[in-house]
């Protein structure tokens, strides 16, 4: 081998390996460095007069109300935990382990809330069970009572953790699937039940599924938006997300920029918090590794003469919590007022439609999203797969901080993203270029899905063999050629896997732009947001119908054309 | 339905993407705009466009920009349609750090434009429109008035049969009482605690009607949910939740009467005090387009544009804008209520200094107290 071609290829992949470092490093600090920035000044940022001060921290715990605010975050975000995961891991273990019938496509439908935004599904529980819902209403009528209250802590976290269940669900899923079914049966032969069985067996196989799943839907729970702004601003509950966001950007006299700081400063603490502990109780988790060598095909629980009760029970389930709250949207969608006092037919329209398909803003809202959602998904996972190459794959020193550093942005809240962004752009001359284009929307959002891509590819490379980089390498490739000719195109499914996840996560993606988002830089949440200010549903219920259809669509082509897996 | 969206997108995509086609003349200008007027419109071609944060609708909006691109085709508008308040939050923000923001405001946050009108943020522009219209449209070197809109008496039709229906809050603080099973927890208002747009117009009413309208306020107060907006008052009248809205923005409740079922809600002046809403509007002064936004101005405070404000549901204020064409004017309310009987929400620097304690004792009120 030439002496100097050597060297060269050996810079070149240096170069790659420092230039990944380098910008992924600026990508993640980008946002959070403005903020850190900001909770220690006087004045906004931007403001050449603004001094250094640990004031702000001290007018936060000050703040009327904040105390109030903390304790309906922690409330709203438990409530929502507990149901997520007692609903997720119940449907995972009927479905993975038991002869219901009709699992096939329950199963299916249980999945789809983590497709939409939370914004969407918020919208139809509110069109459905909201005060003036539709069931709501119908159930006062026939009862005189009105047995719920969606506008109340409870009801709030009871739909954000349903909507979250589908998370658990999976991530159990997962577990049960692959267990041993051995286990069971060496229960049931010493005269367990079946669910004595379930129990003392399958439940423990799920802990460390469930304890990532409970910190991942706690992570959710705290960063939700929609849920605490549409059911909570009526009774004026108020979170530390809705909290953020009236003083951030919706504030009705000037926004507080010193507390917003500060604020998110601790929240963002505290969630990194959590995702470090996560970390901790998973070690040691693969004592609970029961897939090993040995064949053994999985048998199924057979639930005998409750099968029919539970198929009731989970179809119950499915039907009320996820067919009808979408049901719900395109039931508003359709007609000029949902009211249960006028026959539903007499008020079929196709205006809501009409005005958004009509209005150059809204469409342009909805290309937006597409736009971000396919470049954003390119881009992400072309980024996130040099990522995990130069971390996992090479040579490089850095490869375990770069990792670190890829995986930080878990702990970034949303709005907290969009928050830090929204400083870095009005505080670094040169980035007002890219303020109020689709870009800063593809950047922000990239960086939030960094570890989803991660997580995605991560597994598939450790399967490929690094017997093939080493042969590769003997016969004088260098890194790049290596990572690019052999090993990529044995990654593809696993990119074609990336991109669709990123393609969803970027459509359904609002709250990092809520602080973005210009004139011209609209994407289908925030229009929503904006037409549900102005009380405007039947239009938003539209948009939401329409954001739908098009994923349907997209994750229909996705697993068909690319052979994309898409959660599980 | 998708084939139809796939159109659509395509067709938005192409707006989007097509560069403004100008027309090489200029509009004619009417014969009392000043002599250097072409130069305004010539410069406002190199401009980049116009922007504009406001608290009205699309469809409120729709009218007036069709009309606006038929004179001035290369001046691309774009609007953004937030909160009364966050409008101003918005803008200055944004204007603080020198980013590009807004060229034109227009919202009802009156106490935000009395302090603009007194700290001069707004460009001292002398419109060649303002002649034209009635004193109370300039009420601030720099700060006009858009459109004039009432506040009404809304309800649920079916819930309140004929005879059942208030007139106006004396009448509806008296039903309420009578019969607080119907009304309890089922009367909705702007939240003046929560609502620029609400603190202003109750601040005007009560200020006018004194204590008969606060004890008015007592009574129905521990009856009423708030609300920040129009939109959802008409919508939870519609579905039941509520039967009556008091002092609910007219332009929210008039278009959706003509939708299917718009039967299910009406409406009232009260008959004892409409308020009507003055909407301000302003151009910053370091607006980075501002000939395009002196252009639109002119437009909107021009016997056009307050007709074309009128057709997109607002209600123009112009004396020669003719009732036929539009669903009100300012000159027709005051016909229908009595002139006297109009409580004119208007830019009282008052409601700076007073703002505090008023909404210390609406909070009160609204307890019953």
């Amino acid at each position: 081998m030439d002496a100097a071609l050597e060297r060269t290829g050996f810079d070149r992949s240096r170069l790659i390996f420092w230039s990944v470092a380098a910008l992924t490093t600026l990508l993640v600090i980008g946002p959070i460095a403005p903020i850190a920035m900001q909770a220690f000044l006087s004045k906004p940022l931007y403001d050449a007069s603004a001094a250094l001060t640990a004031g702000n921290f001290g007018r936060l715990v000050t703040e009327a109300g904040i105390g109030e605010i903390a304790l309906n975050t922690v409330i709203f975000v438990v409530v929502s935990t507990i149901f997520a995961q007692v609903f997720g891991a119940l449907a995972a273990i009927v479905i993975g382990r038991t002869n219901l019938p009709g699992k096939g496509w329950l199963g299916e439908i249980l999945v789809w809330p983590l497709f939409v935004s939370h914004l969407v599904i918020a919208f139809g529980w509110l069109t459905m069970y909201g005060p003036s819902g539709y069931v709501t209403l119908a159930v006062r009528s026939w009862t005189g009572v009105t047995p719920w209250d969606l506008y109340s802590l409870s009801g709030m976290g009871v739909v954000a953790g349903l909507s979250q269940a589908p998370l658990a669900y999976l991530m159990c899923l997962g577990a049960v699937s692959k267990a041993d079914a051995q286990l069971e049966a060496a229960a049931r032969s010493v005269g367990a039940g079946p669910f004595r069985a379930l129990w003392s067996v399958t439940v423990p196989m799920m802990r460390p599924a469930l304890i990532y799943s409970t910190v991942l839907n706690f992570v959710v729970a705290i960063e939700m938006l929609s849920i605490p702004l549409l059911f909570g601003a009526p009774n004026k509950i108020e979170t530390i997300t809705s909290f953020l966001y009236d003083k951030g950007i919706n504030a009705a006299v000037q926004p507080d920029y010193g507390i917003v700081g500060a604020a998110a400063l601790i929240l963002l603490a505290i969630v990194a918090l959590l995702v470090w502990l996560q970390g901790r109780l998973m070690v040691g988790s693969n004592r609970f590794v029961t897939v090993r060598g040995k064949a053994s095909r999985p048998a199924l629980l057979d639930l005998g003469r409750w099968r029919w009760i539970v198929f009731a029970a989970v179809f119950a389930y499915v039907f009320f919590t996820i067919v009808l709250v979408f049901a719900g949207t395109l039931m508003r969608a359709s007609v000029s007022f949902l009211t249960p006092l006028v026959p539903f037919w007499t008020l079929l329209t196709t205006k809501n439609f009409d005005l958004i398909l009509q209005t150059p803003n809204y469409m342009r809202s909805i290309g937006n999203s597409v736009l971000i959602s396919l470049i954003g998904g390119v881009i992400g996972t072309a980024l996130v797969a040099i990522i995990t190459l130069v971390s996992r794959r090479s040579e490089f020193k850095g490869a375990r901080p770069l990792e670190y550093i890829a995986l930080f942005p878990r702990s970034l809240p949303g709005i907290i993203a969009g928050l830090g962004f929204f400083y870095a752009v009005i505080w670094v001359p040169g980035l007002d270029a890219i303020r109020g284009t689709i870009w800063i929307l593809i950047l922000a959002f990239m960086v939030r899905y960094i570890p989803v891509g991660f997580g995605t590819i991560a597994p598939a490379l450790a399967q490929i063999g690094d017997e093939l980089d080493r042969g590769a390498r003997i016969s004088g490739a260098d890194w790049w050629t290596t990572v690019t000719r052999i090993i990529a195109p044995l990654l593809k499914p696993a990119l074609f896997s990336t991109f669709a996840l990123l393609f969803i996560h970027f459509f359904k993606e609002y709250v990092t732009a809520v602080f973005l988002f210009q004139p011209g830089s609209e994407i289908i949440g925030t229009t929503m947001l904006q037409l549900w200010a102005q009380g405007d549903n039947g239009p938003v219920s539209a948009l939401a119908t329409i954001q739908v259809v098009i994923t349907a669509i997209f994750v229909l082509v996705a697993r068909r054309v690319l052979g994309a897996k898409i959660y599980g | 339905m998708i084939k139809g969206l796939l159109t659509s997108l395509f067709a938005a995509a192409a707006l989007v993407a097509s560069p403004g086609i100008g027309s090489a003349q200029a509009p004619a200008t009417p014969s009392y705009y000043p002599a250097d007027y072409g130069a305004t419109i010539e410069a406002s071609r190199k401009e980049n466009g116009l922007v504009i944060y406001s608290n009205m609708a699309n469809n409120n909006w729709k009218p007036v920009l069709d009309g606006f691109r038929q004179i001035y085709p290369w001046i691309k508008v774009e609007t953004l349609d937030l909160g009364s308040g966050t409008v101003h939050s918005r803008w200055e923000a944004e204007a603080g750090s020198g980013a590009r923001t807004a060229d034109l405001l227009i919202s009802g946050a009156n106490d935000r434009w009395a302090a603009y009108g007194l700290d001069g943020r707004m460009l001292d522009y002398r419109s060649p429109e303002a002649e034209k219209v009635p004193a109370f449209g300039k009420p601030y070197p720099g700060v006009f008035v858009a459109s004039s809109d009432p506040l009404v008496l809304t309800y649920n039709t079916a819930l309140l049969k004929e005879g059942q229906r208030p007139t106006g809050l004396a009448s509806l603080a008296k039903m309420a009482a009578a019969d607080p099973g119907t009304y309890k927890g089922r009367i909705t208002t702007y939240d003046a605690a929560r609502n620029s747009f609400g603190l202003a117009a109750w601040w005007q009413t009560l200020h006018e009607k004194g204590d008969a309208g606060w004890a008015a306020l007592r009574t129905i107060g521990p009856m009423i949910r708030g609300e920040v907006s129009g939109g959802p008052m008409n919508e939870k009248i519609a579905a039941g939740e509520y039967v009556v809205g008091i002092a609910v923005s007219g332009i929210t409740i008039f278009p959706r009467l003509d939708e299917p079922g718009g039967k299910i809600l009406g409406f009232a002046f009260p008959d004892d005090g409409t308020p009507v809403m003055l909407r301000g509007m302003g151009i910053p002064k370091q607006a980075a387009n501002i000939n395009s936004a002196k252009l639109f101005l002119d437009f909107l405070l021009s016997n056009k544009g307050q007709t074309l404000l009128g057709k997109g549901g607002l209600v123009p204020y112009r004396e020669d804008v003719a009732e036929s064409e539009v669903r009100y004017t300012y000159q027709g309310i005051a016909q229908k209520v009595g002139e006297k009987n109009m409580i004119v929400v208007g830019f009282d620097k008052a409601l700076i200094e007073q703002a505090k304690p008023f909404v210390e004792k609406w909070n009160a009120a609204m307890q019953g107290r």
